[in-house]
């Protein structure tokens, strides 16, 4: 069987993705177009496939299961049609689990000149959503969705890993007003997370992915209906343990990565943000950005 | 600070012995036996479930149940005449028939650790976590399973999407 | 008299004070401990050539005047505690 592949380099990393089927390569090298594509005899870091379910599954009922070296057991085959968020899942899996060079948090990121904010929280709390608007409304250099990388320097610095912004449902819709459409990837229905569309960031965070910030704030949003808007600042402690926590490998890292926590909780101030609108979202972290100054 | 203004000279000496002597009246409390005094972050509980911290987290994480699903594991409209007939909770799904539906009811912040759910239906099995019934996890479990399919919007989507394999349960 | 010494593994730990709770890195096992400001007191007490958990308490009482445990017997709440850092690996329990 022929395998359709491209490398695409994010941030420090380099993927290469294939698969027997042509649809969701193809879907995939559209999406990643304005990034730097690695040419065949370079070194990649990750390979990603995804093959069909079972053999006859590549021509009946199309459904596909992704290999890779960093997999969990119990994610599920998934139709044809959805091979492109596989795609992002696959290789956001071997970011989280396989990346050892510096600490992963599972977390957004954005940038102003050389200073950037970290926003923590569990998937569906509005990191993407907010990220998002920061870059697109508020002029920040957009680093990362979902992933955030801390090198463990001194001083520490954050890498950018500005993959495509995966927005959920309604998030689709806030951005679609804000943005031209020609940034985003096709709509995936009837998903897991149900609607999800891909964002591109603006052409600007791509250009610049090999430029380094220095965290300057954390915030962690909680969305909810109806709350009025307010932040509360998190103890040190707190900020350690939910930062540790929300890393993918930073325990794997021995003594440097507890190191580096450490020196980040005592050096950036975190916040907890409640809100029930984007807008207030927005002004509760530039006073938050003001008084970090 | 009284004494600054009465003796100017012995003030730093007054006010260091002074406040050692308040620190040894101070009396030092100390917890209970039971209170856990230590919490730990280990990489082999990381390392455990192939995941890094996010396996943690996401055992860690939580699935809210609404308060009122249904044996089909449908959510009961807020506008739904719930009665008890036969000591069941029942009400009529499709209004224009007479079959009734069992509705099974929990307080109003109640969810399920990602942990208690892969343990309580592991291997395919159903075995409800203590203090839940079986027929009312089952129906619980059927509501996850629409959750997952993305029929229903509900919280706690990445946590049922990492604990996948535990939601196909036979027999339910 | 009061059973077994306890030396605190400082060579083996990075302690690291936040604001309101301390850190400690295990170098051997790769462990994170947060420990209860209690705990911290306790452990930061603990002379390097080990102590018994009587001294322990004679000390923290010259300290602090009186030691008092929520549950009556402070010397086996202190007892509990040095064993449960000996049990994490962050003292050693000499005989």
């Amino acid at each position: 069987m022929t395998m359709q592949h491209m490398r695409v380099r994010i941030g420090p990393a380099t993927f290469d993705i294939r698969s027997p089927f042509r649809a969701p390569v193809e879907a995939a090298r559209r999406l990643y177009a304005e990034y730097p594509q690695g040419s065949d005899d370079e070194i990649f870091d990750f390979a990603v496939a995804a093959v069909p379910t079972v053999w006859w599954r590549r021509w009946y009922r199309r459904s596909m299961t992704f290999r890779a070296d960093y997999m969990m057991e119990d994610i599920v085959p998934i139709e044809e049609r959805l091979g492109l968020l596989g795609f992002e899942m696959a290789v956001n899996m071997q970011m989280a689990l396989g990346y050892r060079r510096d600490i992963v948090l599972h977390a957004a990121s954005a940038a102003q000149g050389d200073r950037a904010i970290i926003i923590v929280g569990d998937s569906g709390a509005g990191k993407s959503t907010l990220s998002a608007l920061l870059s697109y409304s508020a002029g920040w250099r957009h680093l990362g969705d979902e992933l955030a990388l801390i090198a463990m320097d001194d001083p520490i610095t954050l890498k950018p890993y500005p993959r495509p912004i995966g927005l959920k449902n309604q998030s689709i819709a806030v951005m679609r007003e804000r943005v031209d459409g020609s940034r985003f990837g096709p709509e995936l229905t009837g998903t897991m997370k149900g609607t999800v569309r891909h964002l591109l960031p603006p052409a600007g965070a791509i250009a610049n992915m090999d430029v380094p910030a220095r965290p300057a704030l954390i915030v962690s949003p909680h969305f909810a209906e109806g709350v009025a808007p307010r932040t509360e600042q998190m103890s040190q402690s707190e900020a350690y343990m939910r930062l540790s926590v929300a890393s993918t490998n930073q325990l794997q890292l021995g003594e440097p990565g507890f190191d580096t926590l450490i020196r980040l909780v005592r050096e950036v101030p975190a916040y907890d943000l409640h809100y029930s609108d984007s807008e207030d979202a927005l002004k509760l972290v530039a006073d938050l950005w003001a008084k970090a100054g | 600070m009284a004494n600054e203004t009465e003796t100017p000279e012995g003030t730093s000496i007054d006010a260091e012995e002074n406040a050692r002597v308040a620190s040894r009246r101070r009396v030092l409390k100390l917890g209970a036996i039971a209170v856990p005094a230590v919490a730990t972050l280990s990489p082999s509980m990381a390392m455990a479930n192939n995941g890094g911290g996010a396996a943690v987290s996401m055992m860690a994480c939580q699935v809210r149940i609404p308060s009122r699903i249904d044996a089909d594991g449908d959510v009961v409209p807020d506008n739904a005449h719930v009665f008890r007939q036969g000591g069941h909770w029942v009400y009529k799904k499709d209004p224009n028939s007479k079959q009734k539906t069992r509705v099974f009811r929990v307080g109003s912040n109640f969810s399920y650790s990602g942990q208690q759910i892969k343990d309580a239906t592991a291997g395919g099995v159903i075995n409800p976590p203590a203090g839940v019934g079986r027929h009312k996890f089952e129906a619980h479990v059927r509501y996850m399973q629409h959750v997952r399919s993305g029929n229903v919007p509900g919280a706690g989507l990445s946590c049922l999407v990492s604990l996948t394999n535990s939601l196909n349960v036979a027999n339910i | 008299m009061s059973g077994a010494r306890y030396i605190p593994a400082r060579a083996d730990l990075r302690v690291e004070p936040l604001e309101d709770l301390t850190l400690v890195f295990h170098r051997l096992s790769g462990e994170t401990h947060i420990l209860s400001p209690e705990m911290e007191m306790m452990f930061s007490h603990l002379p390097d050539a080990g102590i018994h958990p009587a001294g322990l308490l004679r000390t923290l009482e010259t300290e602090y005047g009186a030691v008092e445990a929520e549950d009556g017997d402070a010397l086996a709440v202190i007892s509990q505690r040095l064993e449960e850092l000996a049990a994490l690996g962050l003292v050693i329990r000499a005989a």
